[in-house]
């Protein structure tokens, strides 16, 4: 007796798929855009008088120059030179490789050692002891450090952005280390959370540990 | 032994299609997802920088400026050939004033948005996506440009440094 043969079983296809899909919904990075934070100065008409008189210890000068080379202020750290940093080190080369201090992924280092000036050093800038009120954070000596940022017309918005994050990396650093030496978290634990509580911490911390960067093109 | 004879012709089963459609489905879903991310299009080249100390952009509250060379010729250029974008059309004039008009128009019509989706119009981020070739001289126009109209919130259009990693 000729037997119809069975049809195949294809109630399985249906979990297969689904499967196909959880995984490609998971694995699948749909591009999220994403970016480094500033806040542009207000604009005012008389520039030149806005120039606030800070005192020399607290400002980090920092220079891109026309040919990308980034120079810092060394001064406190050498004897009035300026160390360059470039990701290229032929340009350094062929200009004066003697103050070459590395690439601009070193840059944070300065940076990180400016603002925290933990040995209170009068060449380093000082520390005004305020009162935190965001979360009951208390008092804290907040540092008056300020880098200026300067860039020449022809630097690259490349190395520019380098610079940039150099120096939020070296702000993520500090405000990380004061986040877990304070509540035991790092901050970026703290910035995701939507607790209300970790919200003001959020603010604490930065208050404690404030971005300063002043920018002026020049020439 | 009968019973396990075999029967001369055997058809050969047909094959299922019943779940084909789930698999076409699920090709769907899966552009439609991928295709929905991106709004508006880019009328400049532009690959942007990297970077490890990136944020998340707030996309509900956030407005795009695009910066880099021009893909269609004939366009009006800044300093070293590159165009700057508001919504979908490049600016047309590169002076300094020129410039500060587009951006008034762009600023309110982002304002006006804003407000129409609900959101805080004093809020609002502007996303500037430059392309890592630019000169500083063009991106400080932009810049001072955005200032005299009181767009201060900005955020550096950045890729994940792949190297570096986070």
């Amino acid at each position: 007796m000729a037997r119809k043969p069975p049809a195949i079983n294809t109630s399985s296809s249906a979990d297969i798929s689904f499967l196909l899909l959880t995984f490609f919904l998971l694995t699948s990075n749909i591009s999220s855009d994403q970016g480094i934070m500033r806040q542009l100065p207000k604009y005012s008409k008389d520039m030149q008088q806005v120039d606030v008189e800070i005192n020399t210890r607290n400002i980090l000068n920092v220079k891109v120059t026309n040919k990308n080379i980034v120079m810092v202020d060394g001064a406190k750290w050498l004897n009035d030179e300026w160390l360059m940093f470039t990701d290229n080190k032929s340009d350094v080369n062929s200009t004066n490789s003697a103050n070459y201090a590395g690439e601009i992924g070193k840059i944070h280092e300065i940076a990180y050692e400016f603002f925290k000036n933990r040995y209170n050093e009068p060449n380093l800038p000082d520390k005004k002891l305020t009162n935190i009120e965001e979360a009951g954070f208390g008092m804290y000596e907040v540092t008056n450090g300020v880098i200026s940022l300067q860039c020449q017309n022809y630097a690259t918005y490349d190395t520019y952005i380098k610079v940039h994050n150099e120096l939020s990396r070296a702000i993520n650093d500090l405000r990380d280390e004061l986040s877990r030496e304070k509540y035991g978290k790092s901050f970026s634990v703290l910035e995701e959370s939507n607790d209300k509580k970790d919200q003001e911490r959020v603010k604490a911390i930065k208050a404690a540990i404030p971005m300063r960067v002043s920018e002026s093109s020049s020439n | 032994m009968a019973r396990f004879k075999r029967s001369g012709k055997k058809e050969t089963p047909e094959l299922n299609t019943g779940s084909m459609s789930d698999i076409i489905f699920m090709f769907l879903f899966f552009f439609m997802v991928i295709t929905t991310i991106r709004e508006g299009e880019a009328k400049v080249k532009f690959t942007p920088p990297t970077a490890t100390e990136y944020q998340k952009l707030d996309k509900k509250n956030s407005y795009t400026i695009y910066m880099g060379e021009p893909l269609i010729e004939g366009s009006a250029m800044l300093d070293n050939s590159v165009s700057i974008q508001f919504n979908d059309k490049l600016a047309p004039e590169t002076t300094d004033e020129g410039l500060e008009r587009s951006v008034d128009e762009f600023v309110k019509s982002s304002r006006e948005a804003s407000k129409s989706k609900d959101q805080d119009p004093d809020k609002i981020t502007y996303y500037l996506k430059i392309d890592n070739k630019t000169r500083m001289t063009a991106v400080n126009q932009l810049k001072l440009a955005m200032r005299k109209r009181n767009a201060l919130k900005i955020q550096y259009a950045t890729n994940k440094d792949v190297k570096k990693g986070k």
